[in-house]
């Protein structure tokens, strides 16, 4: 495997990774913008615009059918919060030259397509988003938000994100709002699709059987015309203290209850030592079938089914959730606590900390075995002063101590407690 | 043990398939380059396994969801679980249960021979107690009521109970509160002692391994198993379906429905590859994406992102589904009923069944990647009878007369059921 780093342009950056595993290539393309109430819903359609016609294409029918004849190569958009950035996604994967059956060069069409798809969209004889397609994919954005409530366990995540966020950037939705999204006009859109090439930090990643050489010329001259004034916003997280963790109950008709913990630590991206300390703190917390949680809560006390907990280490947020029987909420709570306790008080074996070591060096050494999570990778550390490589980050792990993550714990504070009740429980 | 080596001609890559003396029928799909290891271990028994002969010739009849109940008690042994044992190891381990299999695996990046001793020291192992399994029932008590309140999950199972009058695939997999209630330690080992032979089994190993290796830790761990006989329970499924629509009310935001079309299928069959391919092919014809049909339906607002369709088959039935979010199933039926008219009366675009064929090949050698994808589809090919990656020669080479005998002979597009969760009017 062969990484390779260049700048293209004035927040244009491109990695590409030569691997001859895969019988595919895959380029990404990651748009960095600051997460902001006014603007989350106008980025959030553009995904969904761009991928599913553009100017060549200019229908889904024609766009598929051209995708289709690439040997089923797929296009795909999304958007997701990283720290206090909207994070939007194109990526587009196929199968490798080697394998077509009639000796075509389908990874550098690909690449072209994934170009047309950002900087030639479907636009009407007035500059903007063709009219048909706009309506449909703000439906589909509207659809989306209103059907959060559909996956409770989801629901319960965002509603607590709310909570702990107590008015930082933190708890504003990456798809904008409702109301947001249903007064969306293709004005807005268009001059937001416009603003993002001027403003936003983009970092593409490419992963291939070959050194990337001609996909990052091809980003180059896409980029050749373009007047940038990068501004991406600050990267550490907005912290607004409590005194009290905030809690809310609602209720549904359902079977089961839903309890979600929010936790501030004192660990967040770049430092890395500190992230580093955060894995191994949430691993031996509540991080999978080796951790206190699961052992105590879910097999020693048989309260729930899952009990996870997830760290969030450009925000520095460690989440706790699990689904549990409506009358246990309060002795779930106390028993993840009194987990979370044990740690600050280092009462814990050996086995236990040695264990969840393991279990995250497992998952990181992992990643490189899918094109998809060795892009991943390092598109998370896009905003980064540097790349870490899964090495290196193993490295980091390894230098973690029992004292490190008992000092990490201390600083764990409860700052929201959301739980979801079948209808007719008390409520606070 | 002898080895029988295959390579596949269109990527290059290795599958090595053994029959262990102890009755396990092995694979090793090495992957050079991969630092990772997947291994599962799967048996032929799903939650659809309801009536049967033990292995003591006894005729019985569980209680729904109990292999999903023995799936999760089986990682507890005697001394220890199996959950403690793979955290020596750093291994990443699950199971799952399905209607017809359930399977037990794991991922590694170091000490693979230790990880795959586990395995199949622990599946070979089991140990239920009254208070084992009574413990048990908490945990998985609230799995199921977490089910009971996923909208998908509902509105698939109320669409099974239309379409299927006897089969068990009407029953949800991991049963009710009241049913695993009835479960006890001495059921617990009928079904295993049934179903858990190794002739019953496959063991599949993906990555970075090599046949030798997997050899020598089945030789030192497997127990030679008795000869396998099983005398399932054939159900006699009407052709018919016994309602047409079933509507029940949740906390969502818009509809949600699973549509069905239920083929006739003889008791235990299982599909054919091509069979099955032209199916999923059908289906790419008449909703992918670059199908009119998909474009009309977004027009209308009939659909959105969540819009899909599958194939659901497996031993004794089969069944063309679509799923997915629309403020009007009813008016989405109609219309997706009137396209497979049309399509019976005007026929296949040939232009768009090569581009479809050309995307599922495509979709075929990507699935080679990953390692977990290989082994679950070798799995797969093991249990219906076929060369693993055989799929991929069948898409290459179908003719669309495979599509058109789905269309005209096997769809019945009057035998279908229609099911709606959605919130308060």
């Amino acid at each position: 495997m062969v990484i390779r780093t260049e700048k293209l342009g004035d927040g244009v950056d491109f990695l590409s990774i030569r691997d001859s595993r895969f019988k595919t290539a895959r380029l990404k393309a990651a748009i960095f913008l600051p997460l902001a109430e006014k603007t989350a819903a106008k980025y959030a359609i553009l995904p969904d615009l761009l991928t599913r016609c553009c100017a060549l294409y200019p229908d889904m029918m024609q766009f598929t059918r051209h995708l289709n004849r690439l040997y089923g190569a797929t296009v795909a958009g999304g958007v997701s919060r990283h720290g206090e950035h909207q994070l939007l996604s194109l990526s587009v994967s196929c199968i490798d030259n080697r394998f077509c059956l009639n000796f075509e060069d389908v990874v550098e069409e690909a690449a072209r397509l994934l170009l047309s798809m950002l900087f030639c969209p479907h636009l009407d004889e007035a500059g903007l988003f063709a009219a048909d397609d706009f309506e449909q994919e703000k439906r589909c954005l509207c659809e989306r938000i209103a059907a959060e409530m559909n996956e409770k366990r989801v629901y319960a995540r965002r509603q607590s994100d709310k909570l702990l966020a107590n008015g930082s950037p933190y708890g504003i939705p990456v798809t904008g709002t409702a109301e947001a999204a249903a007064a969306l006009t293709r004005e807005a859109a268009t001059a937001a699709w416009k603003e993002m090439l001027k403003t936003a930090k983009f970092q593409f990643v490419y992963m291939a059987n070959d050194d990337g050489e001609r996909v990052s010329r091809l980003i180059e001259d896409a980029f050749a015309g373009q007047k940038r004034m990068v501004d991406f916003g600050k990267t550490d997280p907005t912290f607004v203290p409590l005194s009290v963790p905030r809690r809310k109950t609602e209720q549904m008709p359902l079977k089961q209850a839903k309890l979600v913990m929010g936790f501030r630590l004192k660990a967040h991206e770049p430092d890395e030592k500190a992230v580093a300390t955060g894995r191994m703190l949430t691993a031996l917390f509540g991080g999978g079938p080796q951790s206190l949680l699961f052992r105590h809560v879910r097999e020693e006390m048989s309260l729930c089914y899952y009990c996870h907990a997830v760290f969030d280490r450009h925000n520095g947020v460690l989440t706790v959730d699990s689904g549990v029987d409506p009358a246990d909420t309060a002795r779930a709570e106390a028993a993840i606590l009194h987990q979370l306790d044990r740690i600050c008080r280092g009462d814990f074996s050996q086995d236990s900390f040695d264990s969840s070591r393991r279990s995250l060096i497992h998952h990181i050494r992992d990643y490189e075995n899918l094109q998809s999570s060795s892009i991943g990778w390092y598109v998370v550390q896009s905003l980064t002063p540097r790349f870490l490589s899964p090495a290196e980050a193993i490295d980091r792990l390894e230098a973690v101590t029992r004292e490190d993550v008992c000092r990490l714990a201390q600083t764990v504070t409860l700052t929201s407690v959301y739980t979801l009740l079948p209808e007719g429980g008390d409520t606070e | 043990m002898k080895w029988h080596k295959t390579e596949l001609s269109r990527t290059g890559d290795t599958v090595f398939y053994g029959e262990h003396p102890t009755g396990l029928p092995i694979y090793v799909l090495p992957k050079s380059g991969y630092s990772s290891t997947y291994a599962v271990l799967t048996t032929r028994y799903g939650s659809v396994d309801t009536t049967f002969s033990t292995a003591e010739r006894k005729r019985i009849t569980v209680p729904a969801g109990i292999a999903h109940y023995l799936e999760h008690k089986l990682f507890e042994n005697e001394d220890c679980d199996a959950f403690e044992r793979y955290a020596e190891t750093g291994a990443s381990a699950n199971a799952y249960t399905g209607f017809q299999q359930t399977a037990y695996l794991f991922s590694c990046t170091d000490r693979v021979e230790e990880s795959l001793r586990i395995l199949l020291d622990f599946v070979q192992n089991p140990y239920f107690t009254p208070e084992n399994v009574q413990k048990e029932r908490g945990i998985i008590g609230q799995e199921i009521r977490m089910c009971e309140d996923d909208p998908e999950r509902l509105c698939m199972f109320q669409l099974l109970q239309m379409l299927y009058q006897n089969h068990p695939v009407r029953v949800d997999i991991a049963g009710t509160v009241d049913s695993i209630a009835e479960i006890t330690p001495e059921l617990l080992y009928d079904c295993y002692r049934t179903f858990y032979n190794l002739h019953n089994m496959v063991l599949v190993v993906s990555g970075n391994i090599t046949a030798e290796e997997v050899e020598r830790v089945a030789d030192q761990v497997l127990k030679p198993a008795p000869p396998f006989t099983l005398d399932r329970q054939s159900v006699e499924e009407p052709e018919t379906v016994s309602a047409s629509r079933r509507e029940t009310i949740m906390p969502v935001s818009m509809p949600l429905f699973h549509l069905g079309f239920k083929e006739t299928v003889p008791p235990g069959y299982l599909h054919t590859a091509e069979e099955l391919v032209a199916a999923e092919l059908f289906l790419e014809l008449l909703i992918g994406r670059a199908s009119p049909l998909y474009s009309r339906l977004m027009q209308e607002g009939l659909i959105n992102e969540t819009f899909g369709g599958g194939y659901f088959e497996g031993a004794g039935y089969s069944a063309l589904l679509f799923s997915g979010e629309s403020r009007d199933p009813d008016a989405l039926e109609a219309a997706l009923v009137q396209e497979m008219e049309r399509m019976r009366r005007e026929g296949i675009d040939l232009q768009r069944f090569t581009e479809e064929k050309n995307a599922m090949y495509g979709r075929f050698i990507t699935g080679l990647n990953d390692i977990e994808n290989c082994a679950d589809w070798v799995t797969d090919d093991h249990f219906y009878g076929r060369k693993p990656f055989s799929l991929i020669d069948t898409v290459a080479t179908l003719e669309v007369q495979s599509v058109y005998t789905f269309l005209q002979e096997r769809l019945n597009i009057h035998r279908r059921a229609l099911s709606i969760v959605k919130g308060e009017p």
